[in-house]
């Protein structure tokens, strides 16, 4: 700093110096003479403290009674929880819920490497690379809902032993021995999988069918272990009146376990084909190209074809089950029959109903893509009325919603005419008739692009045609008499109408291959199905989910108010059987979750597909294949010759699972 | 105006699931509740006894799920129209109250010709009812072709503690004379493989080499081994299972043994069979 120039800079010297410091000591003086006057004039203030806050006696009792329930906690003895609630939604509808959720994800993640295998199997056989790639693409679409899986099976765990633990404890305790095969199994499907869908072409044909052949093993033994655990609930065995184990063994293989294991197997492939065919049709619907077109049309047809080949034996199934059932209580046959539950095989016949409606009419539909002559196109308004007539039928109720009055002129609860179509003789009848009539539906669909050229053909055609009337005479004679004779007989009279049908598929099946072998092919346009069957597919994807969703809850709530049937009572808030209304609210609810999750999966799976884009587009559309319905040539020829696997997700770097390897 | 794809998708998977929703709510709507517990008075009339014991017919019992009253034609069970008056007269040396009783407590003892069994004990899960409340099922049952005459000081057979009526044992499990003829327990008869002289009741019936021969003659030794280790062995199954729990299965056995079975064996037997495995 500068001094003004004023004044003359000091100058210190020793003198200055003194004067400086008795300046400071006379004023230090001072200073404390004065603070100390001060000080005595005001006197002593203590330091500024909190004053207490005064205590209500709401206060004081509310503090009491927090220091009353800390003690009492401190003091009680530990007590097993038998139930805790979830707010608002219940614990019931929550677990009820995440489990649906789960097995929707897990029938899908079961049923795709079922048909993935004999896809990559009939394209090692032919060599021919468009079905390795499409079984590809399909594996593609696991790997999220293999997570989607594993997260829900994680929390449906933490729910029933949050929620349920009494009776979560007692189950894990009878079927004890079967968590460590079940840990085993859950690894090894794991395990499998990865190795097995990132091993596409880059390990030896024969091995990676292997692994596809182990994978299905390892899951359906998996499905077969947690099917022991829910059937044990319904049809407890190998347990004493008390809930004692006896037997693990006979506790696994209890009345329902074998029916359920079978029927899901083959509903889990209907479900995972009708997904999987969503999820074409979603990418046809989404194609940019008419390559892409033509490759998911091709994909949503072999994908409908898988849920047709699972839908068709999928009633006997039914049929083995619910005999069980009857076999293990006839109380609780009734029941889901006659009694709280007869009005939900109502809902469960316009769904099926449905199913079949919407499926022949994708196979009527596929008939337009062929060229040339259209053999069955005559036949489709017959069909039609035939299925049409048969869901009316499976859908009539036997004794209708009435008011009292309506009830007294009718005579009863059960209506004049129309009763007599709601009895089981009327709707085996019609359930089989169905099936033979889509049957029909898929051999003209077959048919559309062939000609025999065989000398026998003729011969050939009339025997079919014998046999499907003969088979549907045998189902309608067995229908009529089913009304003259007593119960115990009627009810055997489901099995020469099942065994009818199943005989006259197979041998007219037999007899088609035989025929089309050498026969002339026409020309499948691949890629040229209207919009409108793909919401189809996506349609029937929907409904497959929601009757899942809905049987679901039938095999469940036929244990009304137990959790071990008979055995371990559910003493819960929730130990009623809701109405059927609230329960297919519950199951829509679950069903859109479902599509939103599978939605984003097919989303992402798309993002995927798209990356190689520029592939596709750059591929020519070749020669188009001509066998609809059938093994060989049924793919497109955009596909065969797409080096990203027309539309397929082929591993980078690496061929088919078939290519020989150096 | 062109709908975006997403929007036609988001359209059809929303209203088919709308869809079978609304079916649901088309159906009739009726929640079933647990059965509750039904009070019973010591001093309740006979009255009181019927009216309760409809109610338990219509709700907790089951009982019309499987049961008609007045109709006919094929039925999967037999129509209780008139049970009162063919009660009496059903089986030889039961009276109206002994048949109806051990129909409830027993229903596989005997079974209506022209019928399978499948009916579930009155007293067991999942129906459970208690003696009290099978009394008034009896009484209302009673009514149907008769007069009520149950009252809470009625005895009550196969109550708990109780024991059955004189003959309360259907005949047709009586083993035919030739098979039995002159011959001690446990010893086969000529061209039999194993058929035993029959104790006149259960209490005297307590020989273990009865109940052995019976478990072979009713041919349980067919799919159970009586020496340890084999395959569904029955040794020491007294000291897994309690007397109650034996007889229950030799009465209702799962997988359901052959028609026959239930034709021929009688309470003694079981009781017999029941004496034996116990002791095992």
């Amino acid at each position: 700093m500068r001094l003004p120039r004023f004044l003359p800079p000091p100058k210190m010297t020793p003198k200055w110096g003194i004067v400086f410091l008795v300046v400071l000591l006379l004023g230090g003086l001072l200073v404390a003479k004065a603070a100390q006057e001060l000080d005595a004039r005001l006197g002593y203030t203590p330091p500024i403290a909190v004053e207490e806050e005064q205590v209500t006696p709401r206060d004081q009792a509310l503090l009491d009674a927090e220091a009353e329930a800390a003690e009492e906690a401190r003091t009680r003895p530990y007590e097993e929880a038998e139930y805790r609630a979830v707010p608002r939604v219940g614990s019931r509808v929550t677990v009820w819920v995440v489990a649906q959720l789960k097995l929707l994800f897990a029938a899908f993640v079961l049923a795709v490497p079922m048909f993935v295998l004999i896809i990559e199997l009939i394209g090692y056989r032919t060599k021919d690379a468009r079905y390795d790639r499409l079984a590809y693409e399909f594996t593609s679409l696991l790997a999220p809902a293999f997570a989607m899986t594993a997260a829900f099976g994680g929390v449906l765990v933490f729910l029933l032993i949050v929620l349920y633990p009494k009776f979560t404890s007692y189950l894990m305790g009878v079927f004890s021995a079967t968590m460590a095969p079940y840990i085993f199994l859950l690894f090894a499907e794991a395990g499998l999988f990865y190795t097995y869908y990132l091993s596409w072409g880059k390990v030896g044909p024969r091995l990676h069918l292997f692994l596809g052949l182990m994978l299905n093993l390892a899951g359906t033994a998996l499905m077969f272990v947690a099917n022991a655990w829910l059937t044990f609930m319904s049809t407890p065995a190998g347990i004493s009146e008390s809930g004692a184990l006896i037997s693990v063994w006979d506790a696994v293989n209890n009345y329902t376990w074998m029916p359920i294991n079978i029927h899901r197997l083959i509903a889990n492939v209907a479900f995972g084909g009708s997904i999987a065919a969503a999820y074409a049709a979603f990418q046809f619907l989404n194609a940019k190209t008419p390559e892409e077109r033509e490759h998911y049309d091709w994909m949503g047809y072999v994908g409908n074809f898988v849920a047709v080949c699972g839908l068709l034996p999928l009633p006997f199934a039914g049929y083995w089950l619910a005999s069980e059932i009857y076999a293990f209580s006839q109380t609780m046959g009734i029941t889901m029959m006659g009694g709280a539950f007869s009005w939900l095989f109502i809902i469960q016949a316009v769904l099926i109903g449905n199913l079949f409606l919407g499926i022949n009419y994708y196979l009527w539909l596929g008939m337009g893509r062929v060229e040339g002559r259209k053999v069955g196109r005559p036949l489709i308004p017959v069909l039609l009325g035939i299925i049409t007539l048969c869901f009316v039928v499976w859908a009539t109720p036997r004794s209708p919603i009435s008011t009292p009055e309506e009830v007294a002129a009718m005579g009863g609860a059960a209506h004049p005419v129309l009763g007599v179509l709601g009895v089981m003789s009327a709707k085996n009848t019609a359930v089989n008739l169905i099936i033979l009539a889509t049957f029909v539906s898929f051999i003209l669909y077959r048919r559309s692009a062939k000609r025999p050229t065989v000398r026998w053909s003729k011969a050939a055609n009339w025997a079919q045609i014998a046999i499907l009337l003969a088979a549907a005479a045998t189902v309608v004679t067995f229908g009529i008499w089913g009304y003259f004779v007593p119960a115990e007989v009627r009810i055997g009279f489901s099995i020469p109408q099942v065994l009818s049908v199943l005989f006259a598929m197979l041998i007219v099946t037999f007899l088609d291959v035989l025929l089309l072998r050498s026969a002339e092919s026409g020309t499948v346009r691949w890629g040229t199905m209207p919009a409108r069957a793909q919401y189809v597919l996506i349609f029937l994807a929907v409904t497959f989910t929601w009757l899942m969703g809905l049987m679901g809850y039938v095999r469940s709530g036929l244990r009304q108010h137990w959790h071990v049937y008979g055995v371990i009572r559910d003493t819960s808030v929730d130990a009623f059987t809701p109405t059927l209304g609230f329960a297919t609210q519950v199951v829509s609810v679950t069903v859109l979750i479902f599509f939103v999750l599978i939605g984003f999966i097919f989303w992402l799976a798309g993002l995927a597909h798209r990356k190689k884009g520029p592939a596709y587009a750059a591929e020519p559309a070749a020669e188009p294949a001509p066998e609809p319905g059938s093994g060989r040539g049924l793919a497109p020829a955009a596909a065969r010759t797409a080096t990203g696997g027309g539309g397929a997700p082929a591993p980078a770097g690496a061929g088919t699972a078939w290519e020989e390897r150096p | 105006m062109r709908v975006p794809v997403g929007v036609k998708l988001l359209g059809v998977m929303v209203g088919s699931t709308l869809f079978y929703a609304w079916v649901g709510q088309l159906v009739p709507q009726k929640e079933v509740l647990p059965p509750e517990v039904v009070e019973m008075a010591e001093d309740m009339s006979t009255d009181e006894l019927v009216g309760i014991g409809q109610e338990i017919f219509e709700g907790k019992g089951l009982c019309n799920t499987c049961h008609t009253i007045g109709q006919s034609g094929a039925l999967r069970f037999p129509d209780l129209d008139g049970i009162a008056v063919r009660a009496a007269t059903r089986v030889p040396g039961l009276d109206q109250l002994g048949y109806v009783a051990q129909s409830l407590y027993r229903p596989d003892a005997y079974v209506v010709p022209g019928f399978a069994p499948g009916m579930p004990a009155a007293d067991k899960p999942p129906v459970g009812l208690s003696d009290d409340e099978i009394r008034a099922v009896i009484a209302y049952l009673q009514t149907l072709g008769g007069s009520a005459t149950m009252t809470m000081a009625t005895t009550l057979p196969y109550a708990q503690g109780a024991e059955p009526t004189d003959g309360a044992d259907p005949p047709g499990g009586e083993v035919p004379p030739t098979a039995t003829a002159g011959m001690a327990a446990g010893e086969p008869a000529p061209g039999t493989e194993a058929a035993v002289t029959l104790p006149a009741d259960g209490a005297a019936a307590g020989a273990a080499g009865g109940g052995e021969a019976m478990l072979a003659r009713f041919g349980c030794t067919e799919c159970h081994a009586t020496a340890a280790g084999g395959e569904r062995s029955l040794a020491g199954v007294g000291g897994r299972l309690s007397r109650a729990e034996i007889e229950r299965w030799l009465v209702d056995h799962r997988p359901p043994l052959p028609a026959s079975y239930h034709q021929q064996v009688t309470l003694a037997q079981v009781r017999t069979m029941t004496d034996y495995l116990a002791g095992q």
